[in-house]
């Protein structure tokens, strides 16, 4: 913060990371306008506080312990190194605070991490935080009108504190092993969010059950429509909105890429420090995007909620590599996502009677896994770090990349969290509630209130005849 | 001079000598364990407040149910 040129880099880089974070708050008032206006009527209200009440949960969470997840598991630990010292990043730490970047109290501290972190922490903070909003919002949409909100609370705080963080750690980030021994590339999340988040609603939706009434005797499924359709769709606009916040939060700025000590060249890269730019990301956001819309909507003969949805399957589809691709790969991968996710979801729904309101597991979880696996064909032998020694990007590291973000960190640890939730009847609400509508208590208080102020009314005309 | 709650007397000296500049400097460990003991104490009331309300409920409508019978 010394010369001019440092100090321009370090606060536009902390005002653009800023900008983010408010861009992809829109996500979570996507997520909410959308997963409540799918619920039925009945439910809409809990529906609504379960997922707004996840942004303290996970907050608090995120910061107790998530962030310096991020930093102290790259290595595994126990794969290429121990736990990682991150002072910066432990919750009681001074540049947890207001800081100046001078001299640190802490003596675990350097003056390089002040200079670095003392303007930096809050907001890199609060962009992976977001990352843990959407991940746990995920799950929400899917688990609608039956999970307890207290059960919910702790796998998103599970999945969006821990697992993802892990995963981060593991595969998005410059030193992370699985970047360092499987070449692994996922530069704007397919894998590391959205297969992750996938697989972890699916391993809750077979410890939970459909909601009642959704399965005939014949095992075919019933349509539960959507109770506002306008919420749903307005709810879609302000997610893809707030994924162009996603996308830049994703990179990082600017920094200077020439090996060469002697040299400087400014560019935005990604978060392995790859270089990138914002218009070639752009370019392909807006291919993915309008593949995956042009796929939901012919796959589904034009129903809405595939149109939208299969947008944002294409999106996440091609996310992994949309660093480098073309935009024209960029809309192929979209493509076979989103059919390849559709035609997956009803078959899934089908044959194992999983009932995803939202079809999260398809979209997020499904594309998000073959984006993963696309990028291994299309960028095979392609650095996956700017460091020397570490493995190219390579079809086998993605496959076990994709694998490790949906089963090993997705599934396994929702699906053993939720066993233990049902087996101690923390899990779901019970039957009759469920009928009768997760807003039933509430209603039934307006009710009582309308009723006593009919008789007030009634009351009053009468003293005053 | 005023006694301060920080380290901050002024803003006239070095800025490059500012490090830290929240209040009661020292005391984050303390903090950080009420703070967590909050948000836990949070979730077990939610669950078991949750698990209490739905028993209830469910009792409620299985009654109106039979009286309805």
């Amino acid at each position: 913060m010394s010369n001019e040129l440092s100090a321009l880099t370090v606060i536009f880089t902390e005002f653009y990371y800023w900008v983010t974070i408010v861009l992809m708050f829109l996500i979570h008032v996507g997520f909410c306008l959308y997963e409540v206006g799918c619920a039925r009527e009945k439910h809409k209200l809990n529906t609504l506080m379960k997922n707004a009440m996840l942004i303290p949960v996970i907050t608090a969470g995120f910061f107790f312990f998530g962030w310096w997840i991020y930093f102290a598991f790259q290595n595994g630990p126990g794969i290429t190194g121990g736990l990682k010292s991150a002072p910066w990043a432990e919750p009681w730490n001074e540049l947890m605070g207001t800081h100046m970047g001078g001299q640190p109290v802490d003596p675990q501290l350097t003056s390089d991490d002040t200079q670095t972190w003392a303007r930096l922490n809050g907001v890199f903070w609060a962009a992976f935080l977001l990352f843990s909003w959407t991940a746990g919002s995920i799950l929400s949409g899917a688990v609608i009108e039956r999970i307890r909100s207290g059960a919910f609370w702790l796998l998103a705080l599970l999945v969006g504190c821990v697992t993802w963080v892990i995963d981060a750690a593991w595969g998005w980030s410059d030193s992370g092993w699985m970047v360092n021994r499987l070449g692994y590339h996922d530069a704007y999340a397919s894998g590391v969010i959205h297969a992750l988040a996938g697989g972890s609603a699916l391993a809750i939706l077979i410890q939970l059950g459909p909601r009642i009434g959704r399965f005939r005797a014949d095992g075919s499924p019933r349509v539960f429509p959507a109770h506002n359709l306008w919420m749903v769709a307005i709810g879609m606009f302000l997610i893809y909105t707030g994924f162009w916040g996603f996308y830049a939060a994703c990179n990082v700025p600017i920094t200077d890429i020439d090996p060469d000590d002697g040299r400087t060249f400014f560019s935005a890269t990604t978060i392995y420090l790859t270089p990138t730019t914002l218009s070639a990301i752009t370019f392909n956001f807006l291919m993915s995007l309008t593949a995956g819309m042009i796929v939901g909507y012919w796959v589904s003969r034009g129903d809405p909620f595939w149109m939208f949805q299969g947008g944002l399957g294409g999106i996440i589809a091609a996310s992994a590599g949309n660093d480098l691709y073309h935009p024209f790969q960029a809309f192929f991968v979209a493509t076979i996502g989103v059919f390849l996710a559709y035609r997956l979801h009803y078959w899934v729904e089908r044959k194992f009677k999983i009932d995803d309101a939202v079809g999260a597991v398809a979209i997020h979880g499904y594309c998000g896994s073959i984006g993963v696996i696309a990028a291994g064909f299309l960028l095979w032998g392609y650095p996956s770090s700017p460091y020397e020694g570490f493995a190219p990007i390579t079809p086998w590291g993605q496959l076990a990349g994709a694998a490790i973000m949906f089963i090993g960190l997705g599934f396994i640890p929702c699906f053993i969290l939720a066993w233990f939730l049902r087996k101690a009847g923390l899990l779901r609400i019970p039957p009759e509630v469920e009928l009768a509508g997760l807003d039933h208590a509430l209603l039934d208080a307006d009710a009582g209130y309308e009723i006593e102020l009919v008789e007030f009314e009634r009351a009053e005309i009468v003293k005053y005849k | 001079m005023i006694s301060s709650t920080g380290p901050v007397n002024t803003w006239q000296g070095d800025p490059l000598e500012l490090g830290p500049l929240y209040p009661f400097l020292g005391s984050e460990t303390l903090m950080y364990g009420v703070a967590v003991a909050i948000c836990v104490a949070f979730l077990v009331w939610k669950l078991k407040s949750e698990n209490t309300k739905y028993k209830r409920q469910a009792k409620k409508i299985q009654q109106g149910e039979e009286d309805r019978g």
